[in-house]
């Protein structure tokens, strides 16, 4: 009947590595951060837009950055 | 069987260098999968490589929906297919393609209208004309560019540079295997012969030594054997065929986070209602749900990336929230009218008459005075204040005519609420500047009697800032 669902249930289940980890985690804080955010916006809270695009671009920098290092390290290791 | 289909064919050498970038299009794209490709490329998963590009093309101003344009134009999709190519070989690929368009005459025009141009109407009109022309440029270029066959005619492939050099070394390997085989057949006519004499003589002695072994073998009782069908090699063993390739899968957030998500979720929902319930809510419930909910979200992201599982539906509700918050704080004070506006009392001839007014900024000002001054039992204005209003809206603007006092009162006993106003004073004496902290049911704040008019204040205790402003 369904091919689709045979074939799920048969292909192999593999969990994602550890930076995978870490990078999926990373997204959810981001979501998290926007959230609360939010809430602190509801509360009357006035944001700088213009100061938190640039943390937000610095933050970006830092986290490709480390890939970067960490993806040259492990070239090396490799 | 090799199908045409199946041969490579020649392409420009510009196809071949993009091909070379690694990156292609997904499967699961909205729009081409340009998004999806790119962040596979540079390892970032599909949710939030499409809020990365959400926020891009809300802030570039069409950039980077001319260039999202172009990269589905030119990016392979996951069979090797570029549209912009397939274009050029006449097998077009017309929903892309007009989705490609209408990207970049938005872009195109985006960058015209609000970008660095600025040229307003005018602009649009340029960036089309010009955004068209670029197309039909880029479509001429594609179709020289693009190799019609393998013959090259009309074709401008360009060559490997060392083609010529690896045609003549083969050329010249070819000539020496060709006198190799030569004198390698002469060696074997003259040696041949010789074998073919040892090899009769050792087919005799086999022969011989094959009769005595039938003879012995014959000669011998039968046993039972397990394995007679399989050493006679009448009948070749059955080997299971070998098992096709399937890829892993990386498993969804699962059962646990999304019960877990859910619960919070409802658990969220009741305790906002509560909070509404009692007046601790400054904003609208619905508002503060979905606040909270993309704090949920984000939490079973956290989770379900801690345990190695893809993130699943809780990406799409990351991405609709996260949209859904940028506009509503995009359209903000129209939004604010109709979710948090609240409801100003006041008294007249001993009725109450109701009024809704804007949150943020409570202009009292508006209330007809005169029809006060005018009305005929004092009685009733000296008993009661002549506007008074509930206020629920944090850091709210008061505005009040010169001169009139203010009286605070509280509907759940002791709050704590800042009052700014330049110039009142509590025991009605004096002028004062600055911020006071109040705590208690009620407290009045008069200016030095300027008039008599009278602003009665009735504060829930999420309102913790007020600000008076006294204006004519």
């Amino acid at each position: 009947m369904s091919t689709d669902s045979t074939s799920r249930r048969t292909r192999p289940v593999v969990y994602r590595k550890a930076t995978e980890r870490i990078t999926t985690m990373m997204w959810g804080l981001a979501v998290v951060a926007f959230g609360l955010g939010v809430i602190a916006w509801l509360d009357g809270y006035d944001f700088d837009l213009q100061l938190a695009g640039i943390i937000t671009l610095a933050i970006f920098g830092v986290w490709i950055l480390g890939s970067a290092i960490v993806s040259s390290t492990n070239d090396r290791d490799d | 069987m090799t199908t045409q289909q199946d041969q490579p064919r020649d392409e420009a050498q510009f196809f071949t260098h993009v091909r070379g970038w690694g990156i292609t299009r997904g499967e699961n794209g909205v729009f081409g999968g340009v998004v999806e490709g790119v962040g596979e490329r540079i390892g970032m998963d599909r949710v939030p490589a499409r809020l990365i590009a959400i926020v891009l093309a809300l802030i570039t101003s069409g950039l980077f929906l001319a260039a999202y344009a172009a990269a589905w134009a030119i990016l392979p999709d996951s069979k090797g297919r570029i549209i912009a190519q397939d274009f050029g070989r006449g097998t077009p690929n017309v929903p892309a393609l007009i989705g490609i368009g209408i990207f970049g005459l938005i872009g195109l025009n985006g960058l015209a209208w609000t970008g660095p141009l600025g040229w307003g109407w005018i602009g649009v009109v340029i960036s089309t004309i010009v955004g068209l022309a670029i197309v039909v440029g880029i479509i001429a270029l594609i179709a020289l560019a693009v190799s019609k066959d393998e013959h090259g005619r009309t074709h401008v492939v360009v060559e490997f540079k060392g083609a010529d050099q690896a045609k003549a070394r083969a050329k010249t390997a070819a000539t020496d295997a060709k006198t190799a085989a030569k004198a390698f057949t002469g060696e074997m006519k003259t040696s041949g012969r010789r074998l073919k004499d040892e090899g009769r003589a050792t087919a005799r002695r086999a022969k011989v030594a094959a009769d005595e072994i039938r003879a012995a073998v014959t000669s011998q009782p039968a046993t039972p054997s397990t394995e007679s069908e399989d050493s006679t090699g009448s009948t070749p063993p059955v080997r299971p065929a070998p098992a096709p390739y399937l890829r892993p899968r990386v498993p969804g957030p699962g059962r646990t986070i999304r019960l877990l998500a859910l619960s919070a979720s409802f658990l969220s929902a009741a305790f906002i209602w509560w909070l509404n319930r009692e007046d601790y809510l400054s904003v609208s419930p619905v508002e503060a749900w979905f606040a909270v909910a993309i704090v949920i979200v984000g939490l079973a992201i956290i989770a379900a990336g801690a345990a190695g599982r893809r993130i699943g539906v809780f990406g799409f509700w990351a991405v609709v929230l996260i949209a859904g918050w940028c506009l509503r704080i995009a359209a903000g004070p129209e939004v604010d009218r109709l979710l948090n506006s609240h409801e100003v009392f006041f008294n007249l001839d001993g009725k109450p008459h109701l009024i809704s007014v804007n949150p943020g900024t409570v202009d009292c000002r508006d209330f007809d005075w005169s029809l006060v001054n005018r009305a005929s039992d004092t009685s009733i204005l000296a008993s009661d204040h002549d506007y008074r209003f509930t206020l629920t809206q944090n850091d709210a603007t008061i505005l009040v005519p010169a001169g009139a006092s203010v009286t605070l009162r509280s509907t759940a006993g002791d709050v704590e609420t800042t009052l700014s106003w330049e110039r009142f004073d509590e025991d009605g004496k004096g002028t004062y500047f600055g911020t006071c902290d109040i705590d208690g049911p009620s407290a009045t704040f008069s200016t030095i009697g300027e008039n008599h008019r009278d602003v009665a204040i009735t504060i829930t205790p999420s309102v913790t800032n007020i600000v008076i402003e006294e204006q004519p």
